[in-house]
């Protein structure tokens, strides 16, 4: 069988490389000279798309809505392995809340035909709306936090599903349908030279609003229903102690509480 | 050349490589296996699955054929995160020989291999004449279908660890005579060769015993040729022009050694200016003090001129300038980068204090790879002495 499989996918800031502050006036964080990268959950998504894609046939797309720099993140994913890029883009797509991103998503994959759509389990924003939204909008089956996928026939799937407290749930799953991938899923392969080599001249198509037939009213900022009104680090609660120094002092004062807690005997 | 918020996308997924690749053989990975005296076996088997060894590459012969600015930002990056290895520099090195210099049947049999991960060592150092091309008194002498190698090499990096083996010999001509030299590629175990580990003595608070290999793998190794016999077609080259093809490798080694220095000397910095935020005495972080910011504040301005003049380089070899200022400009380049990277790296020491000395500071164990910079693959003193004779027109210098 050949699986189409569409992997949504974002760009984000890499904490590791930049430091989050908030802005000025509090509507979000300093996002000038911020280093982007991919969603790490996301990337788990596009590891399990090529391999489905290696064992069963067919291709991998990656799509992501965002601006030009967004490019660079499906660059990526396509070094790693996927076949083709996507780029939704369009001013009237800013300000779009979880639903409006849903709703671009939608309209995405119904001008193509997808067998799999996969979404990462969250992304920088923590919301974990998306796969959920875009699978009911599209009426398709949906599983969340998927921690293994075996292809049982081309009309089904049985996907694995983490539960708190460390247990496993197994459900059979019809195709169509969308997944949102949990990390740890498998082992995300490097990004080989050869990969940014092939895809640095191919060409990532651009759809906007028209392309996908969006109207404006169920996009954007206009129509977005959760509006974030206030961003701020919450201040240090009763209680809470910041421990400085160096890392020794640091686990010397440590090992000094946990004793006087009676945590350490 | 190095600032991160220029880097092209391709430049920014190279960066991104990096950043992967130290997750998986990160710090301690390296320090365990260099306690253990360990081949750092997964390192190379990602380096070749990952094909990086072959960034310069043609893509014709397997390679990814970007060039000059893709490897400076490769191997600074692999430096910033303790990843560069001289191993690695030295594989990069034989894939460019055989590339330019190489038969189509070498290229075809031997370059694939090579960017796999199968280890190449380069031996262009003389025992004692070091890479002084005019005494290089290995010789490699023809007889029928064989050349017939004798004499011994010194600084052979990851020898025994190689399954192919590049040598520069003297074919012609005798002793203080530049041409003359010829460079084959031969099986790195054949027969009448023997290899000597050569010490790499960091002793530190941790152990007294001598090192063998460095913090990345590398170890260095001695090799003696006894009446070794090599068939002609292992010849890279034409016969007796040896000498500018160890040129050429030495400037490209030069390149990378400059890239990669300015990569150590921004991680040591950045790890003193973190332990100078986070030290405190007399109830202030030792940073506030100028006696410690003053330091710091000049190593990182010579890292930052010196990082100039490797872009200098970078593009004249990416330009395929005149071959001759390819070389002053990769000398200026890998001097300036390696005595700002040695400044740099005392800097951090005294910052540091005691903690330089202690291995789990990830201080101490870059020593010998940031020592060994100044005087690998061309002693700067040496590289002082060709800019004077080629870049200010001064006559041949007597040694003094």
């Amino acid at each position: 069988m050949n699986m189409e499989i569409l992997v949504c996918v974002k760009s984000v800031p890499d904490t590791e490389e930049s430091e989050i502050e908030v802005n000025a006036d509090g509507s979000d964080i300093k996002r000038d000279d911020l280093v982007y990268t991919i969603n790490e959950w996301d990337n788990y998504a596009v590891e399990e798309a090529v391999e489905l894609v290696d064992e069963h046939g067919g291709s991998v797309t990656v799509v992501t809505v965002g601006d030009d720099q967004c490019e660079e993140v499906l660059r990526r994913e396509m070094a790693m392995g996927a076949n083709h890029g996507l780029l939704l883009m369009d001013d009237a797509f800013e300000g779009s809340d979880g639903k409006g991103i849903a709703n671009i998503l939608k309209a995405a994959v119904e001008k193509e035909s997808y067998d799999l759509i996969m979404t990462g389990a969250q992304s920088d924003t923590g919301a974990g709306q998306v796969g959920g939204m875009l699978a009911a909008l599209l009426d398709y089956p949906y599983a969340s936090l998927v921690n293994s996928i075996e292809v049982m026939d081309e009309k089904k799937l049985k996907v694995g599903r983490e539960i708190e407290g460390g247990n496993q749930e197994m459900n059979e799953i019809d195709l169509p349908c969308v997944l949102s991938i949990q990390t740890g899923i498998n082992e995300p392969r490097y990004v080989t030279i050869r990969g940014i080599r092939k895809v640095s001249s191919v060409e990532i198509p651009t759809l906007g609003a028209s392309d996908l037939g969006v109207s404006g009213d169920s996009v954007g900022t206009g129509a977005a229903r959760v509006k974030r009104i206030d961003y701020f680090l919450p201040e240090l609660g009763k209680g809470t102690e910041m421990l400085g120094g160096d890392t020794e002092e640091i686990v010397e004062k440590l090992i000094g509480i946990l004793e006087a807690k009676g945590g350490l005997k | 050349m190095f600032d991160k918020s220029k880097y092209s996308v391709n430049q920014k997924l190279i960066k991104d490589f990096v950043k992967q690749l130290s997750k998986s053989c990160d710090y301690s990975y390296f320090l365990e296996n260099m306690k253990n005296e360990q081949f750092s076996t997964e390192y190379w088997a990602t380096m070749g699955e990952a094909g990086y060894i072959g960034i310069i590459t043609p893509e014709e012969c397997g390679g990814a054929g970007f060039r000059g600015e893709e490897l400076a930002v490769f191997m600074y990056h692999m430096a910033r995160s303790t990843l560069a290895s001289y191993q690695l520099m030295t594989q990069i090195v034989c894939c460019e020989l055989l590339t330019k210099f190489g038969t189509e049947k070498q290229k075809k049999k031997f370059l694939p291999e090579i960017i796999d991960g199968k280890l190449c060592s380069l031996a262009t150092s003389d025992l004692h004449e070091g890479m002084n091309l005019f005494e290089m008194n290995v010789t490699a002498a023809k007889e029928g279908k064989t050349y017939t190698l004798n004499g011994t090499k010194s600084y052979v990096f990851g020898a025994k660890e190689s399954d192919r083996l590049i040598v520069a010999a003297r074919t012609a001509n005798k002793d203080c005579e530049k041409e003359g030299i010829s460079l084959f590629i031969l099986i790195g175990e054949a027969d009448g060769i023997e290899l000597t580990p050569k010490e790499i003595n960091i002793r530190t608070t941790v152990t007294l015993e001598p090192e063998f290999m460095t913090i990345t793998g590398d170890r260095v190794y001695e090799l003696r040729f006894t009446n070794v016999e090599i068939p002609l077609e292992s010849r890279i080259g034409e016969e007796n022009m040896g000498g500018q093809v160890v040129q050429e490798a030495a400037d490209l080694l030069m390149i990378m050694m400059a890239t990669a220095a300015v990569g150590w000397g921004d991680y040591v910095l950045e790890k003193a200016v973190e332990h100078a935020k986070k030290r405190v005495i007399f109830e202030e972080p030792i940073g506030s003090y100028q006696a410690v910011q003053h330091p710091l504040a000049r190593a990182k301005t010579e890292l930052e001129l010196a990082k100039l003049a490797v872009g200098r380089a970078v593009m004249a070899y990416q330009s395929e300038e005149d071959k001759e200022d390819i070389s002053i400009y990769a000398g200026i380049a890998k001097y300036s980068a390696t005595e700002a990277s040695y400044t740099a790296f005392d800097v951090s020491m005294q910052t540091h204090g005691g903690y330089s000395a202690d291995r789990e500071t990830g201080i101490i164990t870059l020593w010998p790879m940031v020592l060994l910079s100044r005087i690998i693959p061309l002693n700067n003193d040496v590289i002082l002495e060709k800019y004077a004779e080629a870049g200010l027109g001064l006559a041949e210098g007597a040694i003094s």
